[in-house]
């Protein structure tokens, strides 16, 4: 017993310490002034640009932060701010006075000297044109409403609007209070409202007319210089006014109200508002003040040096929760207001109650304190009995507004609605079954008391103090698994659920007692707090398992995979939107029941390290969740705007290369430029050094890679069609994340491509049909050939061996026998070498010149010996190059002798020679026989013919009066 | 017809008006050039009669032109076309541009500066309220002054039959020229 005892409260501990504590404290006094601080975190501008002021603030709708100071424009991702250059030439005047974004999501810049920049995605600023020109005074506000209209506020030219491509100018000619608009404001049915030196102007502009309505002193606006408005979202505004503090206007009965009076605050340069909660008021050298809008009490923001006497001059919240404000430096800061330690010098706060009447009740191990108001509405903790030291364990408040005190060892107080009157019940005095009180709750006017020895049922609370009490007692005796029992938790339907230590969960329903110990094969151990969400599911933490939700059917676990960052939860509590606080010593996560998501907070909202109490947590009647640790009391106000809890996944840019690419999505990449890279980030400004990434390249990765770089690189990516999904987390689970993705593809190269296929194709085709074709036609004209040569060598055979030749070949032969033997030798010689020549060349396509010239020389001795001076054959080649078909002039030379007379008183002469044009001519006079010698007229036209097949050159045949000339054309040596 | 004769006696009253102040400025010399860039024929026609008063004070002024003055047209039919169907000489005989100086001027000193002017542009009887910019050069107590704007004819209620909308664009870029020299008293 004693060993769990130590387990359950092991900061008992440190009791020495405590001790001094309780001593210093007694020395110094038991009040102390609460007032609660958010935790700073600053961000400066990198050294390049530390002489920068920064002016304003603004944020995107896609969730980037943007800066305008006074070197221009900038952007913050919560780990660097990145400077957007100028694009054309660096313009005299950086002095960035305004910001906003158009429906197009390009951001706007108005500058100090009135001109007006554009920027788009992350390119540089690029000055706008319109027709009109632009202002010459300072740009004090951007703003677009949704009837496509562009407003800008000046200071000294009042205000202008731009719409359908035309610019207007509202001024004081127009009903405008002042040339000098300190600020606007977009408005309800596209309106914008703008502060002047005379009160509020609300402006629209419809069909070319202008509506200007004002809202100054008639109203109820005592001070009528207005430095800024916030509207709410019922259209009522808060007023920041030169010197009388915060009005507020109430649509509903259209007049102006002070609110917040001037208590020293001083001028106002800007305001902020958190709905239902607070508004925030930045000031001229006095920092930050705030209010609560329910008690509209205004205190200084005083635990940061650079911002207690700063001129503010900007302050914005974004949709993370995070708050904003810039002193004119080169540093940001930001806060997340969620979060916010209650200064106070009371540590270990082992219970906190806030009563009906909105006193925070706090229980330490030294005693009970009470929040209190003092005059100036500053509010500090009281000791309630001065000098009763006792460590109180449990508060709780019931329905009737008494306060019940659970301590350790010293039994159950309660005090009585009047907060008058304590009762101290005790196991000796009263009969309570034990002294030890953990947990107490209330269920249909019985008070449930945790305690070391069961579970202890007040039945009747109204009587304490008067009459016997009337108990009934649960314990291991009638049922329960164990006596020791943490927490104790009353659903909206009256059950009761008991966390216990190492016996799980216990549900008392109706006196029965049911014991969930062995759920989903987990073994529940000890269950150290309960709460229950706004659909009736209860949830629970158990000691090693994580969180449980149990809907009355089923339980669901949620631990480390889910996002459970810590298994050692204290506490369990439901915010008035129906988040859960899940509380441990690595800081306090909410999580979102529905989604199952949790968000983290630690160290820089200032709640690492903490060491919680058990079920040290309450909640408020409003909007406040009150933590109770070692060190001291955690405020939280549930923020009524919905918050965003994911990081937002921004891909800032396309590279090729590594080279930045001004690409939309679905674009389509040359196949060469087939190394992608994205830079991508995911903005979570409330810890931006948490964010993980996971990304997938879908057609390329078949995973998701999980990477913290934030340049993802794709080299060498094949052709195809890819998306790429990245997600970012801020909490290590990515399942619930939003997914952002980029379509794109590769082109395949050119030879990959349809129409490369089928060009090819054609051109093979057509390759294929020429080289088909030609080869037909060569193989036709080799036939053909084949067929002409067997036809000209059977004719030229028939010529020769023709009887007529012969028989005047040797009737030539005989005569020269006898006179002279030695040239009939010569002549039988020249004869058979003719024939040799005739059975030698026959077969040939082409034979040189000089061979056939040699062939017509012999054949010409031959007639010569026939004719005698009758016949002269002229050869006259100086050089014979080339070649001819074979025979072909010996055919000539025949035809010549066969159709022509031959005789003494018509000799017949035939001429070879070459003319300029590279043919070799036959050529002799015409002078024919009377009887023409039969002829098949095949010799020429064979010659012809293979001509014809041989080469592109005709034979040509000139047929004159007196002449028969036979051009053959000579064939170059490498033509066949 | 009457109603034109009220308005022109209105700006004649008040260019007189603002006359009779001491050192005014008038026009010396001024054009007026126009031109219409549609596809299928470019009008261009400019007039020398521009008229108007500056008040250096306050920024007040007044210009206004004899809108049947315009000539240099391509032909005949184009301009009776202007005169008759477009502009409605006849029933609106002048053009009309007068209000203040939104930024703060100085025409003492010698320099090229632009600025920008608020007033009522009355083209066809129609009155617009026009932001226009105007380039001004001053040199030893003359002015000279520039300025280009556009006038969309729906703006002005000119309306141009289907057939020929394709020969004149709907919005009409304008020219003002001129100069200024102190009115003699």
């Amino acid at each position: 017993m004693y060993k769990r005892y130590t387990l359950f409260n092991s900061t008992h501990r440190q009791f020495p310490l405590k001790l001094l504590f309780l001593l210093v404290c007694f020395l110094t006094g038991f009040s102390t002034i609460y007032s609660q601080q958010p935790f700073w975190r600053e961000h400066p501008i990198h050294e390049e640009f530390s002489k920068a002021k920064i002016n304003l603030i603004h944020e995107h709708p896609n969730g980037m932060i943007w800066f305008g100071t006074n070197q221009g424009l900038f952007y913050f991702d919560g780990l660097k701010y990145v400077n957007v250059p100028f694009r054309d030439s660096i313009p005299s005047v950086q002095n960035i006075t305004a910001l906003g974004t158009d429906p197009q999501g390009r951001i706007w810049a108005g500058m100090e000297d009135g001109n007006i920049y554009i920027q788009n995605g992350f390119d540089p600023l690029k000055i706008w044109k319109p027709e009109e020109g632009l202002p010459k005074s300072m740009i004090t506000g951007i703003k677009f409403t949704s009837d496509s209209t562009l407003w800008f506020s000046t200071y000294g030219e009042g205000l202008y609007c731009y719409q359908q491509g035309r610019m207007y100018n509202f001024g004081t000619e127009d009903g405008l209070r002042g040339m000098d608009l300190y600020t606007m404001e977009k408005g309800q049915d596209n309106t914008v409202w703008v502060g002047t030196d005379l009160g509020i102007n609300i402006c629209s502009f419809k069909n070319e007319t202008k509506f200007i309505k004002t809202l100054d002193s008639s109203k109820g606006l005592k001070d009528e210089i207005v430095r800024d408005i916030k509207l709410d979202h019922q259209g009522n505004a808060w007023i920041a006014s030169f010197e009388m503090g915060v009005f507020f206007y109430e649509k509903e009965k259209d007049t102006i109200y002070q609110k917040i009076p001037n208590t020293g605050f001083g001028e106002i340069t800007k305001l902020e508002l958190f709905k239902n909660l607070e508004l925030w008021i930045g000031t001229v050298n006095k920092g930050i003040w705030r209010t609560r809008i329910d008690t509209a009490v205004v205190y200084p923001i005083n635990n940061n040096e650079d911002l207690i006497k700063a001129n503010i001059s900007d302050l914005k919240k974004d949709a993370e929760g995070n708050i904003w404000v810039l002193n004119g430096s080169n540093i940001t800061y930001s806060a997340n207001r969620q979060f916010e330690w209650v200064e106070s010098s009371i540590e270990n706060v082992q219970a906190v109650v806030e009563d009906q009447n909105g006193v925070v009740w706090i229980g330490t191990p030294e005693g009970l304190f009470f929040m209190e108001k003092d005059d100036k509405g500053r509010s500090f903790f009281k000791k309630y009995w001065k000098r009763k030291n006792f460590n109180i364990t449990s508060l709780f408040e019931d329905s009737n507004g008494k306060i019940w005190i659970g301590t350790y060892g010293d039994g159950l107080y309660c005090l009585t609605a009047d907060r008058r009157k304590s009762h101290h019940l005790t196991p000796k005095n009263s009969g309570l079954k034990d002294g030890n009180i953990f947990s107490i709750a209330e269920q249909n006017g019985s008070i449930w008391l945790a305690s070391l020895r069961g579970m202890i049922e007040i039945r009747n609370p109204e009587f304490i103090g008067f009459e016997q009490l009337k108990q009934t007692w649960y314990s291991t005796e009638n049922g329960l698994p164990t006596d020791y029992i943490y927490k104790v938790f009353i659903d909206s339907r009256g059950v009761v659920w008991l966390g216990t230590d190492g016996k799980g969960l216990v549900r008392i329903l109706n006196g029965q007692i049911k014991t969930y110990q062995e759920i989903n094969g987990f073994n529940l151990k000890t269950i150290y707090s309960i709460t229950e969400d706004l659909h009736g599911n209860i949830w629970f933490c158990s000691s090693d398992n994580g969180i449980f939700k149990f809907d009355g059917n089923d339980f669901e676990q949620l631990a480390l995979p889910e996002g459970i960052r810590n298994l050692t939860i204290t506490s369990l509590i439901t915010d008035i939107k129906g988040n859960i606080l899940v509380v441990h010593s690595a800081g306090i996560d909410i999580l979102d029941p529905k989604l199952k998501h949790l968000t983290y907070y630690d160290q820089e909202i200032g709640v690492e390290d903490i060491e919680p109490n058990l079920n040290a947590v309450c909640r408020g009647n409003n909007f406040d969740i009150w933590i109770g640790t070692q060190q001291g009391l955690i405020n939280y106000k549930a923020e009524q705007e919905d918050l965003e809890i994911h990081p937002r996944t921004l891909i800032k840019s396309v590279s090729v290369f590594l080279q930045e690419k001004d690409v939309k999505e679905g674009h389509s990449f040359e196949p060469d430029e087939n190394y992608i890279s994205f830079d991508v980030i995911g903005l979570w400004y409330t810890d931006p050094n948490t964010v993980e990434y996971r990304y997938m390249l879908e057609g390329y990765d078949l995973n998701w890679k999980k990477s913290r770089d934030n340049f993802i690189n794709y080299p060498h990516l094949p052709p195809g069609n890819y998306t790429f999904k990245i997600q970012s987390t801020e909490n290590g689970a990515f399942d619930k994340e939003p997914m952002t993705t980029f379509e794109f593809s590769i082109q395949k190269p050119f030879w990959q491509q349809l129409w490369f296929l089928i060009v090819c194709i054609l051109i093979i085709g057509g390759l294929f049909y020429w080289y088909q074709h030609t080869r037909d036609r060569r193989i036709h004209r080799e036939s053909m050939m084949v067929k002409e040569k067997i036809e000209s060598q059977f004719e030229t055979l028939k010529s020769q061996i023709n009887p007529h030749f012969l028989f005047n070949s040797f009737n030539t032969l005989m005569t020269v026998i006898d006179e002279n033997p030695e040239q009939a030798m010569q002549y039988v010689q020249a004869l058979s070498d003719f024939y040799r020549s005739i059975v030698q060349y026959r077969e040939k396509d082409i034979i040189p010149m000089e061979e056939e010239i040699e062939i017509v020389k012999n054949y010409g001795y031959l007639l010569e010996q026939r004719y005698g001076e009758n016949l002269y054959l002229k050869i006259d080649i100086p050089k014979a190059t080339g070649y001819l078909v074979p025979l072909s002039l010996q055919m000539l030379v025949e035809n010549a002798v066969k159709h022509n007379v031959i005789s003494k008183s018509k000799p017949l002469s035939i001429f070879i020679y070459l003319d300029e044009d590279k043919h070799i001519v036959v050529s002799n006079p015409l002078q024919l026989k009377l009887t023409p010698e039969p002829s098949t007229q095949y010799g020429l036209e064979s010659i012809g013919k293979r001509y014809e097949y041989l080469t592109s050159k005709k034979m040509l045949l000139e047929k004159s009066e007196t002449h028969f000339i036979v051009r053959l054309p000579i064939i170059d040596g490498d033509e066949n | 017809m009457f109603k034109q004769g009220i308005f022109f006696l209105l700006l004649f009253f008040q260019i007189s008006l603002l006359a009779q102040q001491n050192n005014m400025l008038e026009v010396k010399s001024g054009s007026a050039a126009f031109k219409s860039d549609a596809p299928l024929e470019m009008i261009e026609a400019s007039s020398d009669e521009l008229k108007g008063l500056l008040d250096p004070s306050n920024g007040n002024f007044a210009f206004s032109i004899n809108t049947k003055s315009f000539v240099g047209f391509n032909n005949p039919t184009q301009q009776e076309h202007f005169y008759e169907n477009y502009l409605e000489t006849t029933d609106y005989p002048t053009a009309s541009y007068s209000g203040k100086i939104i930024e703060d001027f100085d025409l003492s000193k010698d320099g090229i500066f632009e600025i920008r002017a608020k007033g009522k542009l009355k083209i066809h009887g129609i009155s617009k309220e026009r932001i226009i910019k105007c380039k001004l050069k001053v040199e030893k107590g003359k002015v000279e002054f520039e300025s280009l704007f556009t006038v969309r004819l729906e703006d002005h209620q000119i309306t141009i039959p289907k057939i020929v909308n394709q020969k004149i664009a709907e919005e009409i870029i304008v020219v003002i020229k001129g100069e200024m020299a102190p009115k003699k008293s």
